[in-house]
């Protein structure tokens, strides 16, 4: 058996010594329940988790250094990639980040483009909150749930696909506004989808509220407590389901939130379990239907594009964002040239893996799937390389690559082709 | 075709109808085909609950689907792991397929009488369904697979609490009917004109034997041991190729077995509109024809009863999420468990009694022509 390999895997292996009569149950990288690679090691005594370990990195894939070598309109494109759901956030963080940057020489951006964006950003929020409540159903083994969800989410899509031409990544951005405009006919269209959008996930709310097997599955399992919760820095709808009162869109608004912070909620709830993370979810998703519909009939009359100055000023900015999976950071780090210098990407699912490890203990077998999806990860997004140098744990040691040691190991990669040798 | 004179009188005829019955109808031949058209009404009813189309392509509206993907499995490379029980693993397989397909037997499908019946017979079919079960439980435990244990001790917890119920049902049928002869409880229901469904503790009895049918089957949801999501696929997750198929093909047998019992005990067997009109099960022996007539009539009348039970089953698989395996045993032994034992009691005093009030008047509606 490939036990060996598995200890290596492991950082705490010292951990299962002093555990008695525990089995390691290895969840992924390979798992139908994941979408995407990423391990846990899951230590069970019978069928209750007593410990799991987080290991990433498997799908690590160079975006931030790949993006110093681009100019900040090419950035837009590639950081749409970074994630397959929430793709349209990133670019509005980046564009947030650079237009920023550009205001201290006076730059400003339309006002039209700023709600267009929002309006996307909601969209955006929708379509993944009921693509999340479709993988919930499916990990509890409810598949009608599933798909009668999904077929519902396709009308958000449809709107997505006719104002932006694109069902995935978007590229509506644009550094200075938007790439495009809002017709009537797209307006109306967009209101009347919605208003079955709402009707459609006021009926999930109910099935998801009064379904016992569903609340069987769901009930009092995957706790994270408000302590644990703040403790473990978790972020978006996992904080607050704990009851975690955070929100970018309210706490630090951008984009159009601004004008939106009257009829804003910061929906939390208090049972700190799965239940309560979906309870959250759904309860947003009507929310962010209500703020659609409102910006929509706010929608400001103006240009939707400013051209932008080609070089970006010297500055640090921090941007920070809220896609529908938690609090998104893009560091931007400009050198008075068309390219970033630094830009630095952190992902919710990110901060709340350790929130993950958290809520599966105690858990039994039955439940890590469920309580793993709890939190929406995303892994391909916030995967980073890591270098273990002792498998020891107990006894870490860090080690540092000096610059010649990384410009030799990158010459030496060029030269085999990313093959080792 | 195998009728109860005939078994007396054994000759070179009887045994080659016996041979190709065994064989063809309403054999293997027929047993399998059907089972593999229930899959797929199965899968087409499942997906229109679920606003789908289901399988399209392959023949009529993707009816030789269910074909298609055991032929499929069939070709496909046969991997054994090095650390499993690589005969245990091929026996087991062949066990599963082969245990349904003697059960099918038994059940009544072209006659009032099964192909194979004699007193008693209930008792052996109460004892093939937990060897199906136990197969299931090996098949997990030769495979030695880490994410096959969980969904072999799963089995096995949930085995006790299902066969339970079942075993309850079976013989709480054979007391109401007094027999524990499969072609007897068929025989009473049409001397006393009425499936055994129509009486009040028996209809709780369905619905029991349905939910631990469901939870025998390993379907949705009670599909704990081989939980896709949650250990990849439990004590299957080692089987691919032939033996996967023998084990998907022992699947659909175990579910027409399933519903062709229920129609057995509950609904009437095969038999149709001479429950209510006695007459006709005379006009329908005296017909010209060798035995063709009401061999079709029984059958189709056998498919119509099956498919039902299948569609309640499909149904039942939409409507719920899978539940915890601890909650599945406290469900069935705070619930199942108690409620049919409570309904045994009842079956024994309180029914002969409501017999008498009631259904005696009942019976009396239908004048026997003997």
């Amino acid at each position: 058996m490939s036990k060996k390999k598995i200890k290596v895997a492991s950082p705490q292996t010292g951990c299962s010594a002093c555990m008695p009569n525990t089995m390691q149950i290895p969840l992924g990288p390979q798992h139908p329940a994941l979408k995407e690679p990423t391990h846990f090691l899951l230590e069970v005594q019978g069928e209750v988790v007593v410990n799991a370990t987080p290991r990433i990195g498997y799908v690590h894939r160079g975006i931030e250094k790949l993006a110093e070598t681009k100019t900040y309109s090419q950035n837009l494109t590639l950081v749409e990639r970074v994630c397959g759901i929430c793709s349209h956030v990133h670019s509005v963080s980046l564009a947030n980040a650079v237009e920023t940057a550009l205001g201290i020489e006076g730059f400003e951006v339309p006002k039209r483009a700023q709600y267009i964006r929002t309006i996307v950003l909601e969209l955006e929020r929708v379509h993944s909150h009921i693509l999340w409540l479709g993988i919930a159903a499916h990990e509890i083994g409810f598949d009608t749930l599933f798909m009668l969800s999904w077929r519902d989410r396709e009308l958000t899509m449809d709107i997505l696909e006719e104002i932006s031409g694109n069902r995935v990544n978007y590229a509506i951005n644009e550094i200075g506004g938007t790439r495009r405009d809002l017709s009537q006919t797209q307006i109306d269209r967009m209101l009347k989808y919605m208003d079955i959008t709402e009707e459609r996930i006021n009926r999930y709310k109910d099935i998801c509220l009064k379904e016992d097997t569903i609340r069987m599955r769901t009930q009092g399992i995957g706790i994270l407590l408000p302590s644990k919760a703040r403790e473990l820095c978790a972020v978006g709808p996992t904080a607050r389901a704990s009851n975690v009162k955070v929100d970018v869109r309210y706490d630090d608004p951008y984009s159009a939130y601004d004008d939106l912070r009257d009829i804003f909620t910061v929906v939390t709830y208090d049972t700190n379990d799965v239940f309560s993370r979906v309870v959250v979810r759904i309860i947003e998703t009507i929310e962010a239907v209500k703020y659609i519909k409102w910006l929509l009939k706010n929608l400001p009359e103006g240009p939707v594009f400013a051209k932008p100055p080609r070089k970006v000023p010297e500055a640090h900015v921090l941007s920070r964002t809220e896609p529908p999976r938690g609090e998104l950071i893009h560091y931007l780090w400009s050198n008075n040239t068309d390219k970033p210098y630094r830009l630095k990407i952190t992902t919710p699912t990110l901060a709340n893996i350790f929130s993950v490890a958290e809520m599966l203990r105690g858990d039994y077998i039955a439940d890590t799937t469920i309580s793993l999806a709890s939190i929406d990860p995303c892994f391909s997004c916030e995967d980073r390389m890591i270098t273990i140098v002792n498998n020891d744990r107990r006894k870490p040691k860090i080690e540092t690559w000096s610059e010649s040691q990384l410009r030799r190991y990158s010459k030496e990669w060029y030269a085999n082709k990313g093959w080792k040798k | 075709m195998v009728c109860k004179q005939r078994v007396e009188k054994v000759s070179a005829v009887w045994w080659i109808l016996t041979i190709l019955g065994i064989l063809f109808f309403p054999g293997i031949g027929f047993c399998i085909t059907f089972a593999l058209i229930d899959e797929w009404i199965d899968r087409k009813f499942y997906a229109a609950l679920q606003d789908r189309i289901g399988p399209l392509h392959t023949g009529f509206k993707g009816i030789l689907q269910p074909l298609a993907d055991f032929l499929k499995l069939l070709s496909n490379e046969d991997i054994e792991p090095e650390a499993a029980d690589k005969w245990g693993m091929r026996i087991t397989a062949i066990v599963a397929l082969v245990i349904p397909l003697v059960a099918l037997l038994f059940i009544p499908i072209i006659d009032t009488t099964g192909m194979i019946s004699f007193e008693g017979d209930i008792l052996l079919l109460a004892f093939l369904t937990t060897v199906i079960a136990i197969a299931i439980y090996l098949a997990g435990w030769f495979s030695a697979n880490r994410l096959a244990m969980p969904g072999t001790m799963r089995a096995a917890s949930q085995l006790l609490s299902y066969e339970i119920p079942i075993l309850l049902t079976m013989f709480v049928v054979a007391l109401r009917t007094q027999s524990l002869n499969l072609a007897d409880i068929v025989g009473w229901q049409i001397d006393h004109n009425r499936p055994t469904l129509f009486s009040l503790p028996m209809v709780i009895f369905f619905g029991i034997f349905l939910l631990s049918t469901q939870a025998e089957l390993e379907r949705s949801p009670f599909d704990i041991p081989t939980a896709e999501t949650e250990i990849v696929g439990g004590w299957e997750v080692e089987y691919s190729g032939k033996k996967l198929g023998f084990f998907r093909l022992s699947a659909d047998l175990q579910l027409l077995y399933a519903a062709g019992m229920a129609t057995t005990l509950f609904l009437g067997g095969p038999t149709g509109i001479e429950l209510w009109i006695p007459s006709f099960a005379e006009t329908l022996a005296n017909t010209p024809g060798y035995h063709v007539w009401p061999i079709l009539y029984y059958t189709t009348f056998f498919l119509i009863k099956s498919t039902l039970i299948i569609v309640i089953l499909a149904t039942m698989r939409a409507l719920m999420a899978r539940i915890r395996i601890e909650q599945f045993l406290e469900f069935s032994w705070k619930w199942l468990i108690p409620i049919s034992l409570g309904l045994v009691i009842v079956t024994i005093f309180w029914v002969p009694w409501t017999d008498q009030v009631i259904w005696s008047h009942w019976e009396g509606l239908f004048p026997n022509p003997t």
